[in-house]
């Protein structure tokens, strides 16, 4: 899933979804997640699909935790 | 979530403040005789409050005495350590300047003093304010106040002297009863949802029934009945009618205006294809265009590296390596596209410039058609008879907009029909609800209703009660009052000590019945013991002490001479260990802030 192929358009890869991702997230901290979805989607229009999988990408790496009570992600990396 | 410990930067003007386990007090002394007799003292007892209430991210107000007095607190941050229901701390830190920010530190144990702490070892620094109150509720996990944040319930938590006017009525809920009722529904255990249903139905039936006055006043006197309006419109449509069939078999024989009419047909036709064929070519020529825009791709792997190193992430080379050649392979593919994409632009402006050259032509000839038309003598009475039929489509037009505000109105009043409608159901749903939760002893509310009895009934000897009921405006009423011998309500809550003991009540009572689940436990009041007799302070004092043996954190502010005996003289009064901070009035040593009075 993370290896591109020729079918793939590289700005909807999981990869660039979650180098967006993280760059939200290590500019603001912690973001609300209709925030953060919004944010995937303008800078790569229709890329939404991408939303789950690079977010769960990104907490493997162990750089984001979710707070379910005021349902924001919070950037948890250095 | 328990409060540990209040301090700031500059230890030597306000020192730390760590709170008790269990019950906390905060202790004023009048030393100096002829203070005895003033009202306030300046110490600093409702500035402690206020300060927490500031640590918990409370809004910025340029009343605020942090912020009228900005020259001389602007060096100072403010930090609070709090104990999660997980059992971690957290400190939050707000500077004076600016109160904007806010700072989180969460840790495994208590730390004793965190502005010894390096500055990348904050969880996060310079928070925006609301993105703090949010990430603040999300580490609270405060479930039982949701949809509401934790900052709606800090009100009850921190009374100052103006929130015990009212038991459930705190000084800031000044604004719409749908502001705060259903919230205070929620908390003594009711289910908010129909509650707040009510109101916002309350309001659209409101709403409505504006409109409709509004619009019945600006139609006062006009036959607005939409059937009337309907016979008319049928009569003016037949009229209309009739008119145009005379127009349309006007004697049109002649040979040469048919000729006329002919080439009209024709050129109309020609004419009306080439402006839909040219209405096609710019639709496609801006597609076009669009797509040579659209073909940049934006994601740069050297980029995205750089950003996951610096999380602390690495990429491996392989991954790398396989993007770098996708975006070679896209970027041949788009150059290939692109050479396409521009031979049809070509192609589609040349095509344009044509159509317009014919187009031109076509209108002219309309143009010279029209004009032999406009000559004969028939046309005037085709005029005449047009001029007829404009002024009766303007009546019609007339009529029909007046048969649509009688739509509107005849709308309005099925739309306050069912609004009032749908407003007695949920009236039904909110008082079935309360029956069930007030018959209910072991309900949350019940529980609460137990609590605050026995706390009155062991301070005062007293029968107190807690109601909820609908008022006839379909408007929620809570009600904390006493109950007379005779079993009926009495006016003794109207003075002032008995307000605040039953809002202490009822804040104890509350807190106690969410015991099961994270919830805060702290709870201060200002000037807890004022005006009560001294057999009476000390029953509070044992309430507020078996409160504490519950897990609550009571936090109390109070003069020495509100104290029934002297401290440390037995389990009746304070003793020196409940005591967190003493101020005294012999210099500014003694005060909260270690400086002169502002």
């Amino acid at each position: 899933m993370l290896r591109p192929n020729k079918h793939s358009h590289p700005d909807q890869t999981v990869l660039a979804a979650s180098t967006v991702l993280l760059a939200e997230l290590r500019r603001k901290r912690a973001v609300p997640y209709g925030d953060l979805k919004a944010v995937l989607d303008k800078a790569s229009h229709g890329s939404d699909f991408l939303f789950t999988p690079a977010i769960n990408l990104l907490y493997l790496l162990g750089l984001v935790e979710y707070r379910a009570t005021a349902d924001l992600f919070e950037y948890a990396g250095q | 979530m328990k409060l540990k410990r209040l301090y700031s930067n500059r230890p030597e003007i306000f020192g730390p403040v760590t709170f008790n386990e269990g019950l906390s007090a905060v202790l004023a002394e009048i030393r100096v005789p002829a203070n005895r007799l003033l009202d306030t003292h300046n110490l600093g007892k409702s500035t402690l409050a206020e300060l927490i209430d500031y640590c918990l991210l409370k809004g910025k107000s340029n009343s605020f005495f942090l912020f009228k007095h900005g020259s001389l607190f602007a060096a100072f941050t403010f930090y609070l350590e709090i104990e999660l229901p997980d059992g971690e701390y957290l400190t939050i830190g707000r500077p004076v300047d600016p109160g904007s920010k806010i700072y989180f530190k969460r840790s495994e144990s208590s730390i004793e003093d965190i502005t010894a702490l390096d500055v990348p070892d904050w969880d996060h620094l310079a928070l925006p304010f609301d993105r703090a109150k949010r990430l603040l509720d999300g580490m609270l996990a405060i479930d039982p106040l949701r949809p509401w944040g934790f900052r709606k319930v800090v009100g009850y938590l921190i009374r100052s002297q103006r929130d015990y006017l009212d038991v459930f009525q705190l000084g800031k809920f000044s604004g719409k009863h749908q502001d705060w009722k259903p919230f205070v529904a929620q908390l003594i255990g009711m289910e908010s949802g129909p509650v707040v249903e009510l109101y916002q139905k309350k309001e659209e039936l409101n709403a409505t029934t504006a409109d409709l006055a509004t619009l019945t006043r600006e139609w006062s006197g006009e036959d607005v009945d939409p059937s009337v309006l309907d016979g008319l419109i049928s009569v003016k449509r037949r009229d209309i009618d009739a008119k145009t069939a005379t127009l349309s078999s006007f004697n049109f024989q002649e040979e040469d205006t048919r000729a006329t009419s002919e080439l009209i047909d024709q050129t109309e036709s020609q004419i009306t294809a080439l402006n839909e064929e040219s209405y096609r070519l710019n639709q496609l020529i801006q597609r076009i265009a669009e797509s040579l825009d659209e073909e940049q791709v934006l994601f740069r792997p050297k980029d995205a590296e750089d950003l996951f190193r610096q999380a602390g992430v690495f990429l491996g080379d392989q991954i790398k390596r396989e993007y770098e050649q996708l975006l070679a392979f896209n970027r041949a593919i788009t150059e290939e596209r692109r050479e396409a994409l521009q031979e049809q632009l070509a192609e589609s402006q040349a095509r344009l410039v044509e159509i317009r050259k014919e187009l031109e032509t076509l209108n002219l000839r309309r143009a010279q058609s029209l004009e032999f038309l406009r000559n004969s003598d028939s046309l005037d009475k085709y005029k005449s008879l047009s001029v007829e039929l404009a002024d009766l489509q303007g009546e019609l037009g007339f009529l029909e907009a007046k048969r649509t505000a009688a739509a509107r109105l005849t709308d309005l009043r099925r739309q306050q029909r069912t609004l009032a409608e749908e407003f007695g159901h949920l009236e039904t749903a909110v008082e079935t609800q309360i029956q069930e939760i007030s018959r209910d002893e072991e309900s949350r509310f019940g529980r609460l209703r137990r609590y605050f009895t026995e706390i009155i009934y062991e301070v005062l000897g007293q029968n107190a009660i807690i109601a909820i009921k609908l008022n006839s405006q379909g408007g929620l009423d809570f009600t904390a009052e006493f109950i007379g011998s005779a079993g009926t309500a009495t006016s003794g809550d109207r003075g002032t000590s008995y307000k605040k003991l039953l809002c202490i009540a009822f804040d104890l009572a509350f807190l106690r019945t969410y015991l099961d689940v994270p919830f805060p436990r702290f709870v201060y009041h200002d000037g807890a013991l004022e005006q009560l007799e001294p057999r009476k302070r000390e029953k509070l004092i044992g309430v507020f002490r078996k409160y504490a043996g519950f897990g609550l954190q009571p936090i109390i502010s109070l003069l020495d001479s509100d104290l029934p005996l002297p401290i440390g003289s037995g389990p009746q009064t304070l003793s020196p260990e409940d005591v967190v901070i003493t101020l005294h009035d012999e210099g500014q040593n003694g005060r909260l802030f270690k400086m002169p009075t502002w």
